[in-house]
């Protein structure tokens, strides 16, 4: 680790908004956030680029607000992908341990996890992620940090999240067409996770459900590991456009009465509540009814809400969720969001806010910079790894450098 | 070679239309089948034969009943066929498998059919009956007539699917106009028919297995059809989904049919991503015993429209009783039920433009309000 503070900046490229946060880390490995910058987003739908040049002018015009308010030129992020070609599944494998009577070291570690992820994917995906969830040693089950146990064999459990080349290169593309060099690439749901869960809450079981404008995404993480990841191509954006037809608006008054009038449990408003929709162009204001507004978020919301109940409960997931769901993202900040996935989900539901950021006031109040702060935090992670890089075997593959970090960071 | 070998193949199936409803079913056979299916209209009624465009046409009775009906009388729709057993004789030799298509309750449909299907048998014909059981309002005798044709189809062996026309009118709306319900009747019985050539003149794996197909087709309980459309071959899953709600079985009837043939009739095939998740939808809500047959045909239809043809063989529930708790798929992943207008693509608003987001065959990026029926005025 360099003595001197390093500059970081994360990129979240969403679908209704791309934010660029600047920060600061210190020598103790502190993170304190020197700026931010939004632009709403344009050229993506449902986490795909769709119009390449509009994407490219939203993360300038992001990139130009955060140098703005910091300072400081961005050159490099660290950013996030998501969408509905983002897969995952979980693999196991086991290796001997090529000194038994020496105990586990750090390559019988690697070559377990590298074993355990072996699968044949399709021509077009390549590997985001490989997380260790646990090992085994012989017949010992469930050990977090084998290194230096003495054993015959040694079983790796991992989690591998894939991607499609072209959803990912295109928002590659887009970000070096906009003059930033990318520094690495996370799962956008596993760094909202990272802003906004604690280490206790992972240990004991807890989905993280972030709404974005054009996905929907979860992380299930239990024993510190995770489990499942998952993304719907259903988010805000979805709302907001029932919200359009329902109530025969247009896409941007729709978008303003969802988040001023709409509630996510219909139950909550008075049937003879109305309100005056903003006028456009030459239509006048007219009163709409606050209860229909409600009753069309409530079965949007609770449709999403439905399949990931079916897939959680499908997986198995309930016996290991006692710290609940916490649920973050734009769309999560709709009134009776939380409640409403109360009544669906068998568990706790809470509101998900980033913990543990410094530097700029309100930002640990808003869910919608969770994914921007998650990818700082992993940035620092990677800048932590990469500073102590030397201390490592040299030789490894640029694909086991997730698994490198994670053997950095906790063992 | 000889000469038999010179001869054109006989068509792999015979269509045996038995009684007025019988013949009127053949002259509904779609015309894709026409080259695989040779029909024959048996009748007593010269009228009803005149006004067949059936090639082949075999008058039952011409001798006691002079071209004119039984009245209703099974005994001498017996005596008619008894007439022209050596005219129904040559016309099935030489057969391939013989279905007989026939309503019962009346004269020529309850006493004919089950002799004719005891001759194909005795020639070594593969014989399945396809039957209608009258409705309850038609009165006491044609129901007399009905019970005693499906003994005597039992008593010989006769592997039948047999319908009750008063549950397929128990799914119409009482405010259905008459004859709209009676067509919606036929339609049904057109699509277990249409569904049971599909199988029988297609190819293995996707059908041709006969002794599969029979065990669909039952000695006794009763079937059920149900015939859906969807636009688009990723809805085939809702739409079976939606045809098994509509048929309005209880799990435990479900459990004990016989078996379930699903046919998929399209302008283009749908790939095995598509179907398999039916297919496993039917397997779940089917008993260990029953067989699950499927089978898809190419039709001539415009691309947006696809058949999902059900046929349900042999389930317990009785003729016009009501199940008590029927299974029903969660409505929010259902297409429209008949009669609704179906949901267009106008309303995908600001996702008109990209790939639908689908879930179990369902476009979620259609509205959900609009999906679950809500009214916004």
């Amino acid at each position: 680790m360099s003595d001197e503070s390093q500059f970081i900046a994360a990129l979240d490229v969403g679908t209704t908004k791309i934010c660029v946060l600047a920060a600061e880390l210190d020598p103790e490995g502190e993170l304190r956030i020197l700026g931010i910058g939004n632009h709403p987003s344009r050229g993506l739908k449902k986490g795909e680029m769709v119009n390449l040049e509009l994407a490219v002018d939203s993360i300038r015009k992001a990139t130009e607000a955060a140098e703005k308010t910091c300072g400081r030129p961005i050159d490099s992020v660290f950013t996030g992908i998501a969408g509905s070609h983002v897969q995952s599944y979980n693999g196991r494998a086991a290796v001997p341990v090529a000194k038994p009577q020496a105990g586990i070291d750090r390559k019988d570690i690697v070559a377990a996890v590298k074993a355990a992820q072996k699968i044949t994917l399709p021509a077009e995906a390549r590997v985001l992620h490989v997380i260790p969830q646990d090992f085994a040693v012989d017949d010992r089950d469930g050990i977090i940090n084998p290194l230096g146990l003495v054993g015959a064999r040694l079983e790796a459990r991992v989690h591998v999240v894939t991607v499609r080349w072209g959803p990912f290169d295109n928002i590659l593309r887009a970000i070096r067409q906009a003059g930033l060099r990318v520094e690495d690439v996370s799962l956008q749901p596993l760094a909202a996770s990272q802003a906004v869960l604690k280490k206790e809450e992972q240990q004991s079981g807890a989905v993280v459900v972030d709404i974005g404008g054009g996905t929907t995404d979860y992380v299930v993480f239990h024993g510190e590991a995770v489990r499942c990841t998952r993304s719907l191509p259903l988010g805000g954006d979805h709302v907001t456009n029932d919200v359009a037809v329902g109530m025969k608006i247009l896409l941007h008054q729709a978008e303003e009465i969802k988040k001023k009038y709409g509630c996510s449990i219909s139950g909550r408003i008075d049937p003879e509540d109305q309100f005056s929709s903003p006028a456009f162009g030459g239509r006048a204001s007219s009163r709409l009814s606050r209860y229909l507004l409600s009753q069309i978020i409530e079965l949007r919301m609770s449709e999403i809400f439905q399949i990931i109940n079916r897939e959680l409960d499908r997986e198995g997931f309930y016996r290991h969720m006692a710290s609940g769901m916490v649920l973050t993202g734009g769309a999560s900040l709709l009134a009776g969001c939380c409640p409403l996935a109360g009544e669906i989900f068998p568990m706790p539901v809470r509101q998900g806010r980033p913990w543990d950021v410094e530097g700029v006031d309100g930002l640990d109040d808003a869910p919608v910079y969770s994914t921007a702060v998650g990818l700082l935090k992993m940035a620092r992670s990677h800048r932590l790894y990469s500073s102590s890089r030397e201390d490592t075997s040299g030789g490894l593959k640029k694909y086991l450098r997730g698994v490198k970090g994670w053997l950095n960071r906790n063992l | 070679m000889n000469k038999k070998d010179k001869r054109a193949p006989a068509p792999p199936v015979a269509l045996w239309g038995v009684g007025d409803w019988g013949v009127r079913t053949l002259d509904r056979l779609p015309t894709v089948f026409e080259e695989t299916v040779k029909k024959v209209a048996l009748n007593s009624d010269l009228q009803s034969l005149v006004l067949s465009s059936t090639p082949v046409k075999i008058t039952a009775g011409e001798k006691s009943l002079s071209g004119s009906g039984t009245g209703g009388d099974r005994v001498r729709g017996e005596k008619a066929f008894a007439e022209c057993r050596a005219a129904v004789r040559k016309e099935l030799s030489g057969s391939g498998i013989v279905i007989v298509a026939a309503g019962l309750g009346g004269g020529i449909g309850s006493g004919a059919a089950p002799p004719l299907c005891r001759l194909a048998a005795e020639l070594g014909l593969p014989v399945l009956a396809l039957l209608t059981r009258p409705f309850e309002f038609e009165g006491k005798k044609r129901a007399a007539n009905s019970r005693e044709a499906v003994e005597a189809l039992t008593a010989a062996g006769v592997s039948y699917l047999s319908f009750s026309l008063d549950r397929m009118l128990g799914r119409i709306e009482e405010s259905a106009p008459c004859d709209r319900a009676f067509e919606y009747c036929d339609r049904l019985l057109d699509a277990s028919l249409a569904a049971v050539i599909s199988y029988l003149t297609v190819s293995p794996p996707l059908g041709g297995d006969q002794a599969r197909l029979r065990n669909v087709f039952a000695p006794e309980g009763e079937s059920v059809a149900i015939t859906v459309q969807c636009d688009h071959p990723d809805k085939i899953l809702a739409s079976v989904k939606s045809a098994v709600t509509q048929l309005g079985l209880n799990p435990a009837e479900l459990k004990s049919a016989r078996g379930a043939l699903l046919c998929v009739r399209a302008a283009r095939l749908p790939t095995i991503a598509q179907l398999r998740p039916a297919l496993d939808v039917l397997s779940r809500i089917l008993g260990e015993q029953s067989e699950l047959l499927f089978t898809v045909r190419q039709s001539s239809e415009p691309e947006d429209r696809i058949r999902v043809d059900l046929v349900i063989g042999g389930a317990e529930a009785r003729a016009g009783r009501a199940p008590s708790v029927p299974l029903v798929f969660e409505t929010g992943s259902l297409p429209p039920r008949q009669g609704k207008l179906p949901i267009g693509q106008e309303y995908r608003g600001a996702f008109s433009d990209t790939n639908p987001t689908l879930v179990d065959g369902e476009d979620l990026d259609i509205p959900t309000f609009i999906r679950e029926g809500l009214n916004t005025g």
